[in-house]
């Protein structure tokens, strides 16, 4: 525990003696020496303990209880001592504390770091050879010193001092007086706060002082010598050496009578020992007046050197910013001053080091202390805790990322089990179904077609005129149809109606003067689910071509695309985008050479050529499309030739092609077309 | 024991509790971790065998859309089976049909024989009669599309025709099929679909070449064959009728089984169009100027 403000504490009787230092990069300063004389001692146990009741205090008593007696007045019973609210009073009011804290209040500071005094006689003090012990001198001492049954139930203080090759003891039992009433101040003000630091016996702060300070080095004997009010002491050096001490035990007397007393005293102790009178004699505590020193100097004689105990030369700085500090001074705080000097400088070879606060206190002080190791284990702790940390966040982190996952899973096996039973609910659903589907399918297989025939069979005569039917019999895989009409292509288209036609016969008879066709044909019954799932298919297809396809590209195939192509086309033709029209027929063409409306688009190609003027390519066209087996604009073909032939002024031409028409085609409605041509050309 | 020393020996105690407690959370979390982890593993397994198995899961829409089309197929099929069939039943089932869609319609009933196609019960009845052939096509398309499954298993239609090329008639001869099994829908729970018309739009057995309907003939029309064209103009052509009777005829007038059509004066003639027997003829008067 290092400081840099010390509060040394001398108590000697009712004398308070401190001594405030500081320590700084320089060194030791004194900041101030204060003094109080208490008025009572600081625990009234004390007092009564220590004095006797006067006599003129005892008369008067006795008086007053006299004097009850004879006015009868009942006898007060006395209050017990602990329950008694005046005698609490009392030892408030005649308690040394109250002075005691009143000098520290006179001090500005704050934190009082304390070290104070015990005077030896309050000490058992021993000396052992140093083979006594080598390692844990204490634990040894305690065992040597104290019973065991007192090591368990008192509370004591030892520390030692290893002087001379002798380890000295010193044991103190029970509580430090002053240390309790610094407690118990400590309590009282709270805004100042007190650190107790050491208690150091008053003959180990001389030996400081005189180790540091005093010139010991010749081989010449010296004498500290501590007069003090109730604690009188002489040191004996020789040389450096210190020899020992002696005690110097006076009645209380006046102050000239103290220094003869002690004068006699060392006196009497020269001659009770071998040692000569001192050389040096250095006084110090409470008769260090100049007069004092003359007063030893004079009964000591010329031989001897009486000096006050003051700083050496080297020390002298310690006074340098406190002038009024005086080396009387020095010489009377030299106990409290060397006191707080010893705590503050912990490594100075001149002092010896001891201290008998209570292990508790020092304990309940403490302020946390690491060393190098400490560190490094803090230092691992930290490390160890974060990385701990880190991981544990990490596995947190990991923890919850896994339980989402598995809420997940959880969710998507619920929504497979929820889809599974949905699947074999539909599959089963399913089975059943294609199972009465199935039944029913060959049950039903290509029959109750017989609506459906008869409206095919009635819509295609509808278109064919000239054509009806005589005859319809169903059987069971077969039906049958008789007919009659009066163009034989009519047969072949009926024979394309419904799948596997068998021509049974055709007979040409005539019909009242008209030559008519009888024709009897057999087919399989048509399957009209596969017509409808045909034709929707071609419904399907025919969205996804337009949906997918441009108009130029002509690459689908199904009928109904084929269908609206053309049927595009055709538009633009009427719209009069002729050369536009011309461009997609030959696309058309080209792309669907086979389709059943490849030949109007080869017709209607050239029709474009011959609104744009283009008739040499419009004649080439039609010629031929004429040239074409089967062309159902055969009749508007020749209309067209005929037209085209006039623009190329080939009249004869043209009535040739109007003229074949008639002959061809008596029947068609273009006839009269033609016929009007021929007469208004044909001159 | 120096401070320091004790305070790095109680730091050690310290750090070796927080390193027992880091070690103990962190392993009761490693294994937490580690037992979810087996889980999830366990879980995708699962799942995977359960894909695995049932590949067609992800793909519930083909599932789907087969149903659908299957629901769709039996829908078009529209037929149940139901759980029995007696001649009584089938009667009242034909009244039925004649009853919504076509109640002039009359036919005798038989019952043929009974039989069965794929452990498919059925009794086969035959129908035959006289009937217009707009009424029986009714007939035969509720017999046939009806939900109640019964199939025509032969038809023999032969027109009644009149002399003018009307098919008034049609005698026809049906015989079909109505199939029953234990298992199938009750009788009363097949619906009977009272809005299903369907009308023939053309009459496949109408004549197109017959006699003259001289019955048609109105009185005061001219009948081109017995007359004869006396004069005419570019818009105007005057015929004589057999009984001597001058009319002046414009393109477009008519004239009995047609109209004139167009006057040819350049040729000096009158072009008509006439449709005695079904069959369109031009028929061209020329006046002899003579």
């Amino acid at each position: 525990m290092k400081t840099k403000n010390l509060f040394g504490i001398f108590q000697e009787d009712l004398i308070i003696r401190v001594a405030h230092l500081k320590k700084s990069k320089d060194g030791i300063e004194i900041l101030e020496l204060k003094e109080a004389e208490m008025n009572y001692p600081l625990y009234l146990e004390q007092m009564k303990e220590g004095e006797e009741e006067e006599p003129g205090e005892r008369e008067l008593s006795e008086e007053i209880s006299e004097l009850e007696e004879e006015l009868n007045i009942p006898e007060i019973p006395e209050l017990e001592e602990t329950g008694g609210v005046e005698e609490v009073e009392d030892e408030s009011v005649l308690s040394g504390k109250n002075d005691l804290k009143e000098l520290l209040l006179k001090f500005d500071n704050n934190k009082f770091t304390i070290s104070f005094n015990v005077n030896e006689e309050n000490l058992l003090i021993k000396t052992f050879p140093e083979e006594f012990a080598s390692n844990n001198i204490n634990k040894k001492l305690e065992k040597e010193l104290l019973p065991k049954e007192e090591r368990k139930e008192i509370q004591y203080s030892l520390d030692h001092i290893i002087e001379n090759e002798k380890i000295k003891s010193y044991l103190h039992k029970g509580n430090f007086e002053l240390l309790s009433a610094l407690k118990e101040i400590n309590f009282a003000v709270t805004n100042k706060k007190f650190r107790y630091y050491s208690i150091i016996p008053n003959e180990i702060a001389l030996l400081n002082f005189a180790n540091e300070n005093l010139p010991l080095k010749d081989k010449s004997y010296s004498t500290i010598l501590y007069i003090g009010k109730e604690y009188k002491m002489g040191l004996i050096f020789k040389g450096d050496e210190y020899i020992r001490n002696f005690p110097i035990i006076i009645p209380d007397t006046s102050s000239q009578n103290i220094l003869e007393s002690v004068f006699s005293k060392i006196l009497l102790e020269k001659d009770s020992s071998t040692i000569p009178v001192a050389k040096n004699i250095y006084v110090g505590g409470e008769y260090v007046s100049e007069d004092d020193i003359k007063f030893f100097q004079q009964k000591f004689g010329e031989e001897t050197t009486v000096n006050r105990l003051s700083l050496s030369e080297e020390n002298s700085y310690i006074l340098e910013n406190n002038e009024n500090i005086t080396e009387e001074d020095i010489a009377k705080y030299v106990i409290p001053l060397t006191i707080a000097w010893t705590g503050l400088q912990t490594n100075k070879e001149n002092f010896y080091y001891l201290n008998l606060l209570p292990e508790k206190i020092i304990e309940s002080q403490k302020h946390f202390k690491l060393k190098w190791h400490g560190y490094l284990v803090m230092l691992m702790i930290f490390a160890i805790a974060f990385l701990g940390t880190t991981k544990n966040m990490q596995l947190e982190q990991d923890i919850t990322q896994a339980n989402k996952r598995s809420l997940k899973l959880n969710s998507e096996m619920k929504e497979n089990r929820v889809l599974l039973e949905n699947l074999k609910r539909v599959k089963s659903k399913l089975r059943s179904l294609e199972k009465d589907v199935s039944l029913i399918d060959t049950l039903t297989y290509k029959k109750n077609n017989i609506h459906y025939i008869i409206s095919e069979v009635g819509k295609a005569l509808n278109q064919n005129p000239l054509s009806w039917i005589t005859g319809f019999t169903g059987k069971e895989n077969t039906f049958n149809i008789n007919g009659y009409t009066t163009q034989r292509y009519n047969i072949i288209r009926f024979s394309e109606l419904f799948p596997n036609c068998k021509i049974g016969r055709i007979v040409h008879e005539e019909l009242h003067d008209v030559t008519i066709s009888a024709f009897n044909f057999t087919y399989d019954y048509p399957d009209i689910d596969i017509e409808i799932a045909h034709s929707e298919t071609e419904q399907i297809e025919t969205k996804k071509t337009k949906e997918q396809e441009t108009p130029e590209s002509g690459t689908s195939k199904s009928p109904e695309s084929i269908k609206n192509k053309y049927r595009s086309i055709v538009d633009l033709y009427f719209e009069e985008k002729y050369s536009e029209a011309f461009n997609k027929f030959e696309d058309f063409k080209q792309n669907y050479p086979n389709s059943r409306w490849a030949g109007n688009a080869y017709y209607l190609s050239g029709e474009c050529l011959y609104q744009m003027g283009k008739y040499n390519k419009a004649e080439n066209v039609f010629r031929t499309f004429l040239d074409s087996p089967v062309a159902p604009k055969m009749p508007d073909a020749l209309i067209m030739l005929g037209n085209t032939y006039i623009k190329l002024d080939q009249k004869d031409m043209a009535l040739a092609q109007w003229r074949k028409l008639i002959k061809q085609f008596p029947d068609h409605p273009l006839r009269d077309v033609a016929e009007y041509k021929i007469e208004e050309y044909g001159e | 024991m120096p401070y320091a020393t004790r305070n790095t020996i109680v730091l050690i105690c310290i750090a070796v509790l927080l390193l027992a407690g880091i070690f103990i959370l962190n392993g009761s979390k490693s294994s937490e971790l580690k037992e979810v982890k087996a889980d999830n593993a366990d879980m995708q397994k699962k799942l995977d065998d359960l894909e695995k198995s049932h590949p067609d899961l992800d793909d519930q829409q083909s599932v789907l859309d087969e149903l659908n089309e299957l629901e769709k197929r039996s829908l078009a099929k529209n037929k149940l089976i139901p759980d029995k069939n007696t001649p009584i039943v089938t009667y009242k089932y034909l009244l039925q049909i004649c009853h919504y869609y076509c109640p002039n319609f009359k036919f005798n009933f038989n019952m043929n024989k009974q039989g069965e196609i794929n452990n498919v019960p059925y009794n086969s009845y035959s129908i035959n009669g006289i009937s217009d052939l707009g009424t029986l096509y009714s007939f035969i398309y509720q017999l046939e599309t009806q939900q109640l499954l019964t199939t025509i298993e032969s038809i023999n239609l032969n027109p009644q025709v009149s002399e003018f090329g009307e098919a008034d008639t049609v005698n026809y001869n049906i015989k079909f099929n109505a199939y029953y099994k234990e298992d199938g829908t009750k009788l009363s729970d097949i619906p009977f679909d009272k809005n299903n018309y369907k009308y023939l739009s053309a009459n496949p057995f109408t004549p197109k070449i017959h006699l003259p309907d001289l019955s048609k003939l109105e009185p005061f029309k001219i009948y081109i064959e017995k007359s004869k064209l006396i004069g005419l103009t570019d818009k105007i052509a005057f015929i004589e009728t057999q009984g001597g009777r001058i009319e002046g005829l414009s393109p477009g007038d008519e004239v009995a089984f047609g109209s004139l059509k167009r006057i040819d004066n350049k040729n000096n003639r009158a072009i008509f169009i006439i449709n005695k027997i079904g069959v369109r003829e031009t028929v061209i008067l020329e006046f002899n100027k003579e």
